[in-house]
């Protein structure tokens, strides 16, 4: 009986361990999905901004979804922005950046999440509001739904936000796609964000070419911001 | 060429120092107003002098007075933040910043002659590492606060290579694909 029961226990980590490796970009990359122009739903885009610099990098990123090779990125998605509780900057500017591109208020969602990380917040305490962080995602996720797409950058709340949809990834609840793209300002060495989700982003994107020689995933095509 | 001053209008020259706003940096307040650094900056026909300098108000308040008569007759004025810093930046001829990456990219931008002066008191300093890099690739100068006029008379006559302009087309184009709207 027990070493029926063993012999299931180890089946099963087996293939979970087949299952986990089966959907980790770094050991089975897949090529994103192709959706026809007839599919219903618009695909859902989830942009995590930071705050301050980390805001201003990925709403620089976006500048482009205004022209017109790329205005259905605005006009036939559905987006939400995950902003850290009490940001009301960055919250400020998600909402003046799609107002500049004319969005209608029902296509996108501003969503708050709390802190994974004060700045000079110790280490010991950490874990608990990292908790409290997560729980925020799952309820972000329960109220838009899983998203099709994920755009990070390098705020702590980069690793949850990707994690939670790496998990639901894991549990055959989605597909969704991570993007991530280091900060312009790190020139010889990942964040610790960029280093925890190296492994886990289906497109790993760095803006210094030196980046690309130490980590063989990273996509180097220019300063992006 | 075509533009013409008068004498009662004699042509400006500003230059902003620019602190940033998450960290204090009292040691580039304290060289902004030094006399060796504002003797240069009128050597070299500066007429304005803007420093923003975040928390360190009171620093700013106790050391303006005693820099005052090195002023001569440069404009010196300070605030502490500002939601626009990039208008400060395209009024000034030369920018002395921080090297926070926004407004290091803010001034390269506007194409202002920049010099960059790296905090020494941050920890884990990736800041250090992106303005050497910068500065090795012609974009910036890279100043001290221990002899902060030698940099700007470097950056008087430096030939700043010029910024690219973004290339958030290409980040599109990445996320166009991973997005997958066959639109052909």
């Amino acid at each position: 009986m027990i070493s029926l029961l063993l012999t299931g226990g180890i089946l099963l980590t087996f293939l979970l361990f087949l299952r986990l490796l089966s959907i980790t970009p770094s050991i089975n990359p897949t090529p994103p999905p192709r959706r026809p122009p007839s599919q219903q739903n618009p695909p859902h885009i989830l942009y995590n901004l930071g705050s301050g610099g980390h805001t201003a990098e990925l709403l620089s990123l976006l500048t482009s979804t205004s022209t017109p090779t790329h205005t259905h990125l605005h006009t036939r998605t559905k987006r939400t922005y995950t902003i850290s509780r009490g940001d009301a900057l960055s919250a400020k500017k998600a909402f003046l950046f799609e107002c500049s591109a004319g969005s209608p208020s029902s296509s996108y969602e501003i969503l708050e999440i709390p802190r994974a990380r004060g700045i000079g917040q110790t280490w010991l305490s950490t874990p608990l509001s990292a908790i409290s962080c997560l729980a925020g995602c799952v309820r972000v996720f329960v109220k838009v739904g899983l998203p099709d797409v994920v755009v990070c950058n390098g705020p702590g709340s980069a690793v949850l936000v990707a994690g939670v949809c790496f998990l639901a990834k894991f549990l055959g609840l989605c597909k969704t796609r991570i993007i991530y793209v280091e900060s312009f300002a790190r020139v010889r060495s990942l964040s610790l964000s960029g280093k925890l989700l190296y492994a886990f982003a289906d497109r790993f994107v760095v803006q210094w070419p030196g980046l690309v020689e130490k980590y063989p995933r990273a996509e180097f095509h220019g300063i992006l911001i | 060429m075509g533009t013409e001053s008068t004498i009662s209008d004699p042509p400006s020259k500003t230059v902003l120092v620019t602190t940033g706003a998450t960290s204090p940096f009292p040691s580039l307040i304290s060289a902004a107003l030094s006399a060796p650094f504002l003797a240069t900056l009128l050597s070299l026909g500066y007429t304005t002098l803007r420093i923003q300098y975040g928390d360190c108000h009171e620093l700013f308040q106790t050391l303006s007075p005693a820099a005052l008569p090195s002023c001569g007759s440069i404009d010196l004025g300070g605030f502490d933040f500002t939601d626009d810093l990039r208008t400060e930046i395209s009024h000034a001829e030369l920018v002395i910043s921080h090297a926070g990456s926004g407004s290091i990219l803010d001034a390269l931008r506007f194409q202002k002659r920049l010099v960059v002066v790296v905090n020494d008191a941050l920890m884990d300093n990736h800041q250090k590492e992106l303005a050497e890099e910068l500065g090795g690739a012609g974009y910036l100068v890279e100043g001290f606060v221990e002899n902060l006029h030698e940099a700007v008379i470097k950056a008087e006559t430096f030939e700043f290579k010029h910024f690219p302009a973004s290339g958030s087309e290409k980040f599109c184009s990445i996320l166009d694909e991973e997005v997958g709207l066959n639109l052909d």
